[in-house]
């Protein structure tokens, strides 16, 4: 045999092989969360990568080359919207030249879009009041009720772009949606000893945890959001957490704590280094065990005042 | 690799274009001995086009080059005129402070604007990465306005530069053609360090025209190594962003640094000419 039929022989035998890899529906997501709804739907037939690592902040996140190429060749990008990712998406998309998952497009997905957004300001904003979110709270995955229907949005999406596997995602779907709500089970019942305790936080990443577990969220270490706080605003804290006796700060672990050990060292509170998103510490393995690392470090530490 | 062409493409290109007209402004400043005024001109951009950030400003528009430009403006009228104090205070301890204070002052408006710190990196090493093929073009027909204008002018500008004191005796007005050269080179800065970062576009003036100094001192023969050096750094700095997913902007600074080093060796080891 000659040589083009040796090439051409071994083409096909490359195509035969890499034919049911080119079947995968190929999904990037902006964060790592997103990453295991996809994960938990999709199983075998998914691939799907995260952007932002469980440790990083969500709202920045340094353009690599690596990830324009991931971005070519989705099938569909999931975000969590409402501007949190608004720094440096639109020209991660731009760069990636996709019109398949360019916004408005069936590979284009804002999770977000399943969920009702707290803390939407009213009024005018600028950015002398910080990093607003102007569109609501987008850190809403922390509450388990919404990464369910985040789930439901994402596998209705990804159902349309593969109707062949429709039912094996419906499927999966379902036996996540039963998981989380077994563990919600044993979450409530370890958290509602301590409703109604007064949280400090660092950002605003829990707001929705809170909402969801009967805790109230009564002040930020930051000021104004995305800026490091002022020695004003660190006084009028410190005098408000000793007053009320706050327990614990929540610190979200991408953020640098020097500023919250310092509040701690002034107060009675406990700062609580959490991670926000699966891969933020290493027991938060998956969306379950992300939460279990809260809840469980939560309660350990009122259990030991 | 036609994928890292694809992707790169436009940075590529996008860097040929500041290599340019940056090489031959960069021989300008090192003869002028003025080697940090561009870092201090870019600071004073970065400080303008940051300022401009607290108004309302929207995505795309013009606003942050205006004053970025009125900031390097106010530098350069500073720079011309303080020319000729050389005898009481160094113009070097001048072109310092004003670098030095500009970028503190940058620090204290984005502390005061969400993702301070951010911005503060993308000021040093730009977003080359993520340049358009839009953007590629508006700079290139900047450039070329601006390279036909140094062009027509280069003879009284080498002049200045190479010989400001029998400029100086024939009566040239040195100063106000100092003037003019910093603002022309004011608004070169301006467009790049948006782009590229303080960093790249520093290393863009003035790491050719060393390079080229340690094998000539003819402007021609400078010039010619100088591209290529720019070239090669380029493609070096944008291979290696690629193959090892690195920072981009970054890569092709380190890849200038490699690349002097290397040629300060060819030196020791190749003797001069003559």
């Amino acid at each position: 045999m000659n040589a083009f039929r040796v090439s051409t022989l071994l083409f096909l035998i490359v195509l035969a092989v890499a034919t049911p890899a080119l079947a995968d529906l190929r999904v990037v997501t902006t964060t790592t969360d997103l990453a295991e709804l996809v994960r938990a739907i999709g199983g075998d037939r998914v691939r799907v990568e995260a952007i932002c690592q469980g440790h990083q902040d969500p709202h920045h996140v340094q353009a690599r080359p690596s990830y324009m190429v991931t971005v070519s060749r989705a099938d569909l990008v999931v975000a969590v919207g409402l501007e949190l990712e608004v720094g440096w998406l639109p020209a991660l998309l731009q760069g990636a030249r996709n019109p398949r998952v360019n916004p408005g497009n069936l590979g284009y997905l804002e999770s977000a879009d399943a969920i009702e957004p707290i803390e939407v300001p009213a009024g005018a904003i600028d950015r002398s009041q910080g990093d607003l979110h102007p569109l609501g709270n987008p850190h809403y995955w922390l509450d388990p009720e919404n990464a369910k229907a985040a789930a439901m949005l994402i596998a209705a999406r990804m159902a349309e772009l593969d109707p062949d596997s429709a039912a094996y995602y419906q499927e999966n779907l379902q036996r996540f949606v039963d998981r989380i709500d077994r563990a919600m089970n044993r979450w409530q019942e370890a958290m509602a000893p301590y409703a109604g305790t007064r949280i400090v936080s660092y950002h605003r990443t829990f707001n929705y945890f809170f909402d969801q577990f009967g805790l109230v969220g009564s002040g930020y270490v930051e000021d104004r959001p995305g800026i490091p706080p002022s020695p004003a605003h660190l006084a009028r804290l410190i005098r408000m957490m000793t007053q009320q006796d706050i327990p614990v700060i929540f610190h979200e672990s991408f953020y640098d704590r020097s500023t919250s050990d310092m509040v701690s060292s002034r107060t009675n509170a406990r700062v609580l280094v959490l991670p926000t998103s699966v891969g933020g510490a290493e027991a938060a393995t998956g969306y379950e065990e992300l939460i279990d690392v809260i809840v469980d470090s939560f309660t350990q530490a009122m259990g030991e005042r | 690799m036609s994928e890292a062409l694809y992707f790169l493409g436009p940075a590529l290109v996008m860097c040929l274009v500041i290599a340019a007209i940056h090489v031959y402004l960069g021989m300008h400043v090192l003869r002028r001995e003025v080697i940090f005024v561009d870092l201090s001109l870019a600071q004073l951009a970065a400080l303008g086009a940051t300022v401009s950030t607290l108004f309302h400003v929207h995505h795309g528009s013009a606003v942050p080059y205006l004053f970025a430009f009125g900031f390097t403006a106010v530098g350069a009228v500073i720079f011309a005129f303080t020319r000729k104090s050389r005898k009481q205070v160094s113009q070097e301890a001048i072109i310092g402070i004003v670098y030095v204070v500009a970028s503190a002052v940058t620090v204290l408006v984005l502390s005061r604007a969400p993702h301070g710190a951010e911005h503060m990196k993308d000021i040093l090493v730009g977003t080359l990465l993520l340049t358009t093929w839009k953007q590629v073009g508006f700079v290139t027909v900047a450039y070329a306005v601006l390279g036909i204008a140094n062009g027509l002018l280069a003879r009284r500008f080498i002049e200045i530069s190479w010989e400001p004191d029998e400029a100086e005796q024939k009566r040239r007005h040195v100063a106000w053609w100092d003037l003019l050269f910093y603002l022309l080179f004011g608004v070169v800065i301006t467009i790049s360090v948006q782009v590229a970062g303080i960093l790249l576009v520093f290393s863009f003036l003035i790491v050719p025209a060393v390079t080229s100094r340690l094998f000539s001192v003819r402007i021609w023969p400078r010039l010619l190594i100088g591209w290529g050096i720019a070239i090669l750094a380029s493609i070096l700095g944008l291979a290696a962003s690629w193959l090892w997913d690195l920072p981009t902007g970054a890569a092709v600074v380190a890849a200038f640094g490699l690349l002097l080093a290397m040629a300060a060796l060819a030196r020791v080891w190749v003797p001069a000419r003559g």
